[in-house]
């Protein structure tokens, strides 16, 4: 908005930083095609000028809008390239009396301070009226260099450890998107669908969306100038089989001012958010299957967290396929042993892979590969390798220290001792 | 020359002296393949393609104009050399490769200024070309845009289907304003032999001197 420095009844000075020089600000000024653009307060749609750009010389400027056409006529007085314009200007909202305009235009960082002074005005309502017309000029002024201003591009590549539907989704869905900014995230995901990003800091429009292949969107900050929009495409293609997405972004006619924040802001609010979230939610699952199941006895959790066609590989036992396999295995263990605790000491995430070392603690208490209950506290530990697959775990490939489990409840007591104690 | 340091083994010196044969024996390699290339005749019209570009400051951005492949010759006494961007067409984001080349360019092209005309031409619009070198910092190349010529498809860098080729044409202009083709080379040298443009890299020759070589490393457009 441009800036109301002084008022009183018959006079008004308003400040507005252009950004273009004062060149080009002058310029605009003498140009009436330029000034069609711009000279258009409230609800005109265009100017008409006609201009006889010296001194002495006239201005005619018609106002055009749905209501009226609205004629402005006068005369200029002062000619000062790059620096300073005054003229003459006489209107129905003047009452018809000669008022004066004055441009001062000064060298600042980021462009021009523009200073328009507006006097001998017959009546303080016509200040007050003008103020808000001018005012809102010199904001269309702004808003015209912003547009025609060369604009940056940002491109990035970046792997990510999920396939391309988790990726498309994470950036579609309002409720994964929330998650993985922190951020309030509105998505409606159709064509020509408008979202709302972080709390409203960012929005725009989805142009054209392939699923898990490709979004085109009309993209804009909350502080970039009004009405400008950038266009943002992100590519995914699959890595590796589909356990990892290479994921493209191009993003053009970014105001050249905001280039470093936004090219910085992806990676920080985008790429590593991202990469942390894809990580928690798998770790999560595993976590989940291990509380659940093992320290709470919870075998029915199988059926929510492996899929249909989950594959369990595990040395020795026969078991019945698909998540059976597990239940049996879980019916063996609680039937053999109570106060059962597992806790997880090292996670590690790697594609669509979660790998796990678990430490349990149990006491035996029942009928165990056909040595009866002793009674023992004993120990064991596991390594497990999870493959993931839309949320779910699809397969499991364990190791457990079986031998050592057995020698703690078969082994005379002073040898089995170990047993409670983890390695 | 670089002696032998005070600690190094009689095997390393050995190996080191063969090397430095080897070496000896590339660059004279290298200086019999350049006479041979100079020796290539200067004949070849080709059209004077019309080009569009921008302002010689990069942070502006307009207004475009119309250039010819002639008046790409700042000196008209000095040869051209384009650098073949392979961004427009069907490739509708930079070759990360290609922009490696450029970025190297862009540092040295106010020597190469002193004997040669030099000129980076993309099919992309002048528009999104700009942009882009915006953000590489391309302040000191001239960059051109083929949108629209047929210049890419003549020099066989662009293919039927808009696919985009790398490389490198050199052009000299005669006496009486038309433009010759003197010279072209691309990544394909000949079919299954890449690699025809490495050595207008320092990257890849400065990889080769370490112990792992350049090995699969590639280059990005961007590094996490």
């Amino acid at each position: 908005m441009a800036e109301l420095i002084e008022e009183t009844n018959d006079k008004f000075v308003l400040r507005k930083l252009i950004p273009a020089s004062r060149q080009e600000v002058f310029a605009a000024w003498s140009d009436p095609e330029s000034i069609r653009q711009w000279m258009c307060p409230g609800e005109t749609t265009s100017s008409e000028a006609q201009i006889d750009f010296r001194v002495g010389g006239s201005l005619r400027v018609v106002m055009k809008s749905a209501k009226e056409d609205c004629e402005h006529t006068g005369e200029y007085q002062v000619i000062e390239p790059p620096s300073k314009l005054a003229f003459t200007w006489i209107s129905k909202n003047t009452d018809f009396k000669t008022t004066l305009v004055t441009i001062e235009l000064f060298e600042r960082k980021g462009g021009t301070e523009l200073i328009l002074t507006h006097e001998r005005f017959p009546t303080a309502d016509r200040v007050r009226q003008h103020k808000g017309g001018w005012s809102q000029i010199a904001d269309r002024l702004a808003e015209y260099f912003q547009k025609g201003a060369a604009t940056r591009v940002v491109m990035h590549e970046v792997t990510l450890n999920a396939a391309p539907s988790e990726v498309f989704e994470a950036l579609m869905d309002s409720a994964k998107h929330s998650q993985f900014t922190g951020a309030p995230a509105q998505i409606d995901r159709r064509a020509g669908g408008a979202f709302v990003l972080y709390g409203g800091q960012l929005t725009g429009k989805t142009l054209e969306i392939k699923a898990n292949e490709q979004i085109v969107q009309q993209w804009r900050a909350e502080n970039w100038p009004k009405g400008h929009y950038s266009r943002v495409t992100y590519d995914l293609a699959q890595l590796d089989g589909g356990r990892q997405t290479q994921l493209s972004l191009t993003q053009t006619g970014i105001p050249a001012g905001a280039f470093d924040d936004i090219n910085q802001g992806w990676r920080t609010y985008y790429w590593s958010k991202m990469a942390s979230y894809f990580r928690a939610e798998k770790v999560a699952v595993v976590r989940r299957f291990m509380e659940e199941f093992k320290n709470r006895e919870n075998l029915d959790i199988v059926d929510e967290l492996m899929t249909p066609d989950f594959v369990l590989h595990l040395p020795g036992p026969q078991l019945p396929p698909g998540p059976q396999s597990q239940k049996a295995v879980g019916r063996a263990i609680f039937n053999a042993f109570s106060e059962v605790h597992v806790t997880a000491n090292d996670t590690i995430v790697e594609g669509d892979r979660v790998v796990e070392r678990h430490s349990a603690h149990a006491l035996h208490s029942g009928e165990f590969q056909g040595v009866p209950a002793t009674g023992r506290k004993v120990f064991w530990t596991e390594n497990h390798i999870y493959r993931l697959k839309e949320g779910r775990i699809a397969e499991a490939w364990s190791e457990v220290s079986f031998h050592d489990l057995m020698a703690q409840i078969t082994l005379p007591t002073q040898l089995a001792a170990r047993g409670g104690k983890p390695s | 020359m670089k002696g032998p340091l005070a600690n190094e083994s009689e095997a390393y010196r050995r190996a080191r002296a063969e090397l430095l044969e080897a070496e000896i024996a590339l660059r004279d390699q290298c200086e019999r393949v350049a006479a041979l290339r100079r020796m290539l005749p200067v004949e070849t019209d080709v059209d004077d393609y019309v080009f569009e570009e921008g302002p010689r400051e990069l942070d502006k951005d307009g207004p475009f104009t119309k250039v010819r492949l002639s008046g790409l010759f700042a000196d008209v006494n000095k040869p051209l050399v384009v650098y073949q961007y392979m961004y427009g067409g069907a490739q509708k984001r930079p070759c990360p490769m290609c922009t490696l080349w450029i970025d190297g360019f862009n540092g040295v092209v106010h020597h190469l200024r002193q004997r040669v005309n030099f000129a980076v031409i993309a099919q992309v619009a002048i528009g999104e070309l700009r942009e882009w070198g915006r953000q590489r910092g391309w302040h000191d190349l001239r960059l051109v845009s083929s949108a629209g010529s047929n210049f890419k498809r003549d020099l066989q860098y662009q293919d039927a289907e808009g696919s985009q080729h790398p490389g490198i044409s050199v052009f000299v202009r005669s006496p009486d304003g038309s433009v010759k083709h003197f010279y072209s080379n691309s990544a394909t040298m000949k079919e299954q032999i890449n690699r025809g443009i490495d050595l207008l890299s320092p990257v890849w020759n400065t990889l080769d001197l370490t112990p792992e070589g350049r090995g699969d490393w590639n280059a990005k457009l961007n590094y996490e």
